[in-house]
C-alpha cells in the first residue's frame, strides 16, 4: 500500500511506455509491465496475470499487421481503485478490431480469465484500441 | 536481442524428451513447432516435455503444443507435460489443455 501511497503524493498515476511493436520486443514490454505493476505494489501473482495479458495483447495486435513506424502506447493509469492498461497507436487506429478470431480462442480465454475487465474501444473519435483493467483493492501485497 | 528459448532434444527408450530453457512466445514459437514437428515426423513414439526450466509460454505457445499432439495422435501416441510451474500451469487450467495432455509432476 506505501508504494501506492507514494505514487499518489507525486501525481504519476500515469505511464506511458512507447514501443515500436514486434514479436522480439513483447519481452521487453513483459519485463518493463512486471517493473511498473512490481512498483505499484501489486501481488506478485497478480504481477504474472498483468504480464500474460498485456503480452497475449501486443501478440494480437502484431497479427494486425500494422506499419512498425507506428509505435504503440501503452499507457498505465493507476486510480484509487483500479489499475488500467489502455493501448493505442500514436496517430492510427485498426478498423473493426476484434479482440481475438476464432482461431485464437486460447489468447481469448487466458485476457478474459486474468483481468476484471476487457473493454474493446469503439468510438472512432479516439485513438484508444483495448483497455484491460484490475480492480487494486484484491490485489495489493 | 538474444534468443530466450533454447530447445534440447534427447532420444530415450521408447519415447522423445524435449527439455525447453526459458520463454516460449510469438518470437520463439516459429523454433518450437519446427522442432516439435520435426520430432513427431521423425519419431513414432510417446514425447515428454520437460518444462522445469520453462519461465513463460504464451497462447501462440500452447497452439503449438495443441499442434504437435494433434500429428502425434496419429499415430495413437501421446504427449506427456512434465513439471510445469504453477504460473503456466494456471494457463493450461484456464484454457482447459490440462485435460487435453497428459500433465505429471
Amino acid at each position: 500500500m506505501g508504494q501506492l501511497h507514494d505514487f499518489k503524493e507525486n501525481n504519476t498515476n500515469e505511464i506511458d511506455l512507447c514501443i515500436a511493436l514486434f514479436p522480439e520486443m513483447v519481452r521487453v514490454v513483459r519485463l518493463t509491465v512486471s517493473g511498473i505493476a512490481s512498483t505499484v505494489g501489486l501481488h506478485m501473482d497478480v504481477i504474472e496475470d498483468i504480464k500474460v495479458a498485456v503480452s497475449e495483447i501486443c501478440n494480437r495486435l502484431i497479427t494486425q499487421n500494422i506499419s512498425p513506424s507506428q509505435r504503440c502506447i501503452i499507457k498505465f493509469v493507476i486510480s484509487g481503485t483500479d489499475l488500467k492498461v489502455i493501448f493505442k497507436f500514436e496517430d492510427y487506429k485498426p478498423k473493426d478490431f476484434k479482440l481475438f478470431d476464432e482461431e485464437d480462442s486460447f489468447g481469448l480465454a487466458i485476457v478474459n480469465s486474468l483481468m476484471d475487465d476487457v473493454i474493446v474501444e469503439n468510438a472512432s473519435d479516439s485513438l484508444d484500441i483495448i483497455s484491460l483493467i484490475v480492480h487494486l483493492e484484491e490485489s495489493l501485497v | 536481442m538474444a534468443t530466450s528459448l533454447e530447445i534440447s532434444i534427447k532420444e530415450q527408450q521408447g519415447f522423445v524428451e524435449i527439455q525447453l530453457n526459458g520463454e516460449v512466445d510469438i518470437s520463439t514459437v516459429s523454433d518450437l513447432k519446427t522442432k516439435l514437428y520435426e520430432v513427431v515426423d521423425k519419431n513414432n513414439c510417446d514425447v515428454r516435455i520437460d518444462c522445469s526450466n520453462l519461465n513463460y509460454i504464451d497462447s501462440t505457445g500452447l497452439g503449438a503444443l495443441v499442434g504437435a499432439l494433434k500429428k502425434v495422435k496419429e499415430n495413437q501416441k501421446n504427449i506427456y507435460i512434465d513439471n510445469l510451474k504453477s504460473n503456466i500451469r494456471k494457463l493450461f487450467l484456464i484454457t482447459g489443455l490440462d485435460k487435453v495432455f497428459i500433465i505429471e509432476e
